[in-house]
Order: C-alpha cells, then structure tokens, then sequence
C-alpha cells in the first residue's frame, strides 16, 4: 500500500521537470518574465507606448537603441569645450594678425 | 524581393552613432528645470558664436525669412541651426509613409532602427549643408579663404549641429522638459518678437530718425509729434525702408502678432471628449481628450523643412546654371524668387502683395495647408500617436470606453484621431498663412510655433503641480 504510493509519487516526478511544485510556479514566472522582457515597451519615462507617456517631437528618442552611450553630462561638457576651442581659434587667429602687422 | 530593408543599411554604424543613456529613476521636476535651462543656454552661446574663417557675413540673407523657422543664425555656429534635425525627419516620415521603408512601429527593434536611420541621416545632411554653405560661397569664395579654411568651417557646422542633435536627445529622454527643438524655436522668435516691439535701437530715415521698436515708436510719436492723428497713423501703419533696406516693424504688426497668439490659445481647447471609466478603481470616470490641435505645431515645421530645403537647392542652381530651362522653372532668383516654384510657394511680401498676385497667394495658401495636413497624418503614425497606439495604451491602463463594449475603443478612436490630425495640419497651416497676410512680426510660421511651444510648456507645468492622479495616458501632445 505505501510502497504502491511511493512508487506512484516517483513515477510523476520523474516525469516532470525535477523540483516540487513550488519550483515550477517559479519556472513558469521565469519564464514570464523573460517574455515580458523581450516584448517589452521602450525604455526611458518618456516612452511611447507606456502608461502616461507623450510622444516627443519629431523623432523617438525614448529607446534604447544600440547606439554609442554618452552620459549627459558629458555632452554638455563636450558642447561648452567646443565653443571654447572656437573661441580660442578667434584669439588664436587676431595674436597671429597682430604679431603680422607689426 | 530581396529580404534586406532599408532600415538594415544603417545597422553596421550603429555603434558609432552617439546615444544618451536614458535616466535610471524619474529626473526631479527641479532638475529637468535646470537640464532644459542649461541645454538653452549652450543653445544661445552657440547662436552668438562667430565662425572662425569667414570674411564676412555683410551681405543680404537670402534666407532671412526661414531662418527664425529653424533657430538658425547667419554666420554664427547656428549657421543650420535645426535644419538637418527636421529635415532628417521629414525625408524618413516622407519615406515611410510613402511605403519606401517598411517601418514596424509596434516592435522595438524597428523603432531603435527607425531613431537610428533618423540620427544617422541628420548627420549626413549636417555635412552636406555645410559643404553646400562654404562652396557656394556663403563666407566669401573658396578660393579666397583657401581649402583649410574651408575645410574648418565644414567641420564647425557638422560638429555645432551635431551638438544641438545630442541636446535635443537629451531633453527627450527625460532629462528635460519637452523637445529642444520647439524650446529652442520658441526662444529665438520671442527674443525676435520681444525686440521688434521694444527695441530702442534707431534707424535714419529719409524725413528723420525713428525707433525700431514698434511700441516704443508709438509712444514717442505721439509724445513728440504735434499732429496726435498723424502720429497715430504713422504709429500703426509706417511703412518704407531704412538706408539699410530694413522694413521696421509697426504696430499693426505688433497687434496682428498679439491676434495671433490669442486665436491658437483660444483654439487649444476645442476637442472632442471620450467617455472613459477604469476597471480597476470602480466608479472612476473621467473623459479622454483628443484636440483640434492633435498634433500641435510638427506638420508646420516639416513643412517649413520642405521649402526651406527646395529654396536653398534652387537658389544653388540657379547661381550656377541661371539660362537652364528647369532650373528657371524651379526658381528665378534676385533677393528674393521672384518668379518659377519657389516664388509661388512663398509667402506674400505683404497684404497688398497678395492682393496682387492672387495666384500667387493661392498656390501658396493650398500648399502651405495641404502639406500640413499630410505631414500631420504621417506624423501620427511614427510618433506613437495613431488610433492602434491609443487604444493599446488605455487598455494597458484598463480604461474603456464608458457604456461601449471593450472592443469598440478602437473603433471610436479610428473614427476621431485620423480626423484629427489632418485637420489638426490644415488648420495650423492656415494659422500660419494668416499670421503671413496679417503681417504678423517675424512671420506667421514662427509666430505659430512660439504660441504653441509656449502654451505646451504651460500645459506640462500644469500637469506636473497637479500630478498626474492615476498615470492616465496623456493626450499626445507634441510641444
């Protein structure tokens, strides 16, 4: 009788995936989450398509694309930087013409 | 036949195209604040930035009248200003509307692919104009400035409009409020506005001095001149040029600019209101909007895009090959078209002018309100903001449609948003055609943009003190 029971509960767990009943919610939710993962929406709080969004002008920067990642910090640094070097090119460009014209 | 797209091309640069990395957590209002005031600020400095190696920039704007449109300023780093950001969108909407590209909006990986082919193509355009700009002799001719000279001012145009590029992504991704480019838009025609108004520089004229500011004048004349009739006059309707071919702005101008500003206010709240209820919070109702204005000011600005590219192209050709038959049929150029398709499809010098040439005026007011329109429903469909996209983010949300079966959500918003946005086109293209003939100041297109710039950002203010109660989908407002 236990021993008939025992074999019966061996049987069906080698027929399933190994673990109990609470790995398998587990795997289904692994699961889940992958497929939430790979359909899921763009990124960023602004993203189109997600619940309170706006849409931005022109162009839909709310994904991440596979770009060159810079850091916005970086990018205002790397705009004041060129306004300078422009700047310099201007003091740069009148020293030489005054150093000429003498 | 063959399985590669268009959108491939573009994947091998990829990676070397730059990418602002989006916020990890929600920027704080205060901080978005100080993002948007920051990125601004670059924006203006580069405005005022002189190029190093142009001889000078005395001449006559051939395209004076564009160059509020696209925040561009003449001899300056902001020399193109926004145009190949626009331009690059409205050639991609073009081509994807057209079925050219076959574009899947609803999966991510054609949407990353979509921002990427529209970067990638601003870039290519940025160098393009520049190279345009110093060969045809913009800064003074090539052989006078040399070929490192050239080659340097190439390379500051790229390099400056790739940086409003980057700006602008930035203040998308959530770092700041809105899109850069209607901010940097707005900013420019309100300083311009601001300045026509209450300018106190003066300007000689044949039978004395005058201010240039509008309001300002008015009030010295009628402070000044003994005859109060005459001055009112002269106050609201002077006219002629200065010794430097200036049109100085009056106060017509200024109220036309003020009509303006107070019809598209007005038209900002005429929409049509869907019932809506929640199947998560019980006894919750509320109304989903959908403008008259669905898609604010995008269609005018692709539009502007559109002709201010087709006017520099045949003003190129016609510097070089002025007896060619097409190349005159494109445009016959002085100071400004004055005859062929580039005269039609500008705007009226004046009210007279208008008067005039009718012809004129009605290619032009057509045009100007059929492209709207179609650039207005493309627009829709790319940004997110299609009937599919709406209804999918209400039912996200659980919200439907109150006495309606679950189904019919869609079928309601196909029926309105559609509606909307051709109409939405129509109606800012004839904004803008009117705020032309009115003799609004700066002209009609930038009048519009500032407004509706200007009243988006108020809208977002509203919202963020308010806060946003049960995350409901915002109405897809472009700013």
């Amino acid at each position: 009788m236990s021993s008939t029971k025992a074999s019966g509960s061996v049987k069906n767990s080698a027929a399933s995936a190994p673990g109990g009943p609470k790995s398998q919610i587990r795997r289904r939710a692994a699961v889940e989450k992958n497929t939430k993962e790979s359909n899921s929406g763009p990124a960023g709080a602004r993203a189109a398509g997600a619940p309170g969004s706006t849409p931005t002008l022109l162009k839909l920067y709310t994904d991440e694309a596979s770009g060159f990642k810079v850091d916005p910090v970086v990018v205002m640094v790397l705009s004041v930087g060129f306004i300078a070097s422009v700047f310099l090119l201007h003091i740069v460009a009148r020293i030489l013409k005054k150093f000429a014209s003498e | 036949m063959s399985d590669l797209r268009f959108l491939d091309l573009v994947k091998p640069f990829a990676p070397f195209l730059p990418e602002i990395a989006a916020p990890e957590r929600k920027v704080p209002f205060k901080q978005k604040m100080l993002w948007t005031g920051v990125t601004l600020l670059i924006f203006l400095v580069m405005s005022q930035v002189p190029l190093y190696g142009i001889v000078s920039s005395d001449s006559s704007d051939p395209l004076l009248w564009l160059r509020m449109i696209l925040a561009a300023n003449r001899g300056t780093l902001m020399e193109l200003g926004i145009s190949p950001i626009v331009t690059s969108s409205m050639l991609v909407q073009l081509l994807v509307g057209s079925q050219l590209i076959e574009v899947n909006m609803e999966l991510k990986s054609d949407r990353e692919m979509y921002q990427l082919v529209q970067k990638f193509l601003a870039i290519i355009i940025a160098f393009g104009q520049a190279t345009a700009y110093v060969l045809t002799g913009m800064y003074g001719r090539p052989q006078d400035l040399g070929a490192g000279i050239c080659l340097l001012l190439i390379l500051q145009l790229a390099a400056a409009s790739l940086i409003v590029l980057l700006l602008d992504e930035l203040l998308q991704k959530g770092y700041g409020l809105g899109s850069g480019i209607s901010l940097f838009i707005a900013t420019i025609n309100c300083e311009n506005i601001f300045w026509k108004a209450f300018s106190p520089t003066t300007y000689h004229i044949a039978n004395g001095v005058q201010f240039e500011g509008a309001v300002i004048n008015f009030v010295y004349v009628m402070f000044t001149w003994d005859n109060k009739a005459a001055a009112l006059y002269q106050a609201f309707f002077r006219s002629g040029l200065t010794s430097s071919q200036i049109q100085l702005p009056n106060l017509w101008n200024f109220f036309a600019t003020l009509l303006v500003f107070g019809v598209v206010i007005y038209l900002q709240d005429f929409r049509v209101e869907i019932p809506i209820r929640s199947q998560k919070f019980r006894g919750y109702r509320s109304t989903f909007p959908v403008k008259l204005l669905y898609t604010s000011n995008t269609p005018i600005m692709l539009q502007s895009a559109l002709t201010s590219n087709l006017f520099f192209a045949s003003r190129l050709l016609f510097n070089r090959f002025s007896s060619n038959f097409l190349v005159r049929f494109l445009g016959v150029w002085e100071q400004t078209a004055t005859s062929g398709l580039s005269y039609y499809l500008s705007p009226p010098a004046s009210f007279q002018d208008a008067l005039i040439d009718p012809i004129h005026t009605l290619v032009y007011v057509f045009f100007t309100m059929f492209a709207c329109a179609l650039f207005s429903k493309l627009w829709i469909e790319v940004s997110g903001a299609s009937p599919r996209d709406v209804a999918k983010q209400l039912k996200s949300q659980q919200l439907v449609m109150a006495g309606h079966r679950e189904g019919s959500m869609y079928k309601e918003l196909k029926r309105i948003i559609p509606t909307a946005a051709w109409l939405s086109g129509a109606v800012v293209g004839a904004l803008a055609v009117a705020s032309d003939l009115l003799g609004a100041l700066g002209s009609g297109t930038a009048v519009l943009l500032c407004t509706t710039t200007i009243y988006g950002y108020y809208e977002q203010l509203q919202k963020e003190i308010k806060g946003d109660q049960y995350g409901l989908p915002v109405t897809p407002m472009m700013q």
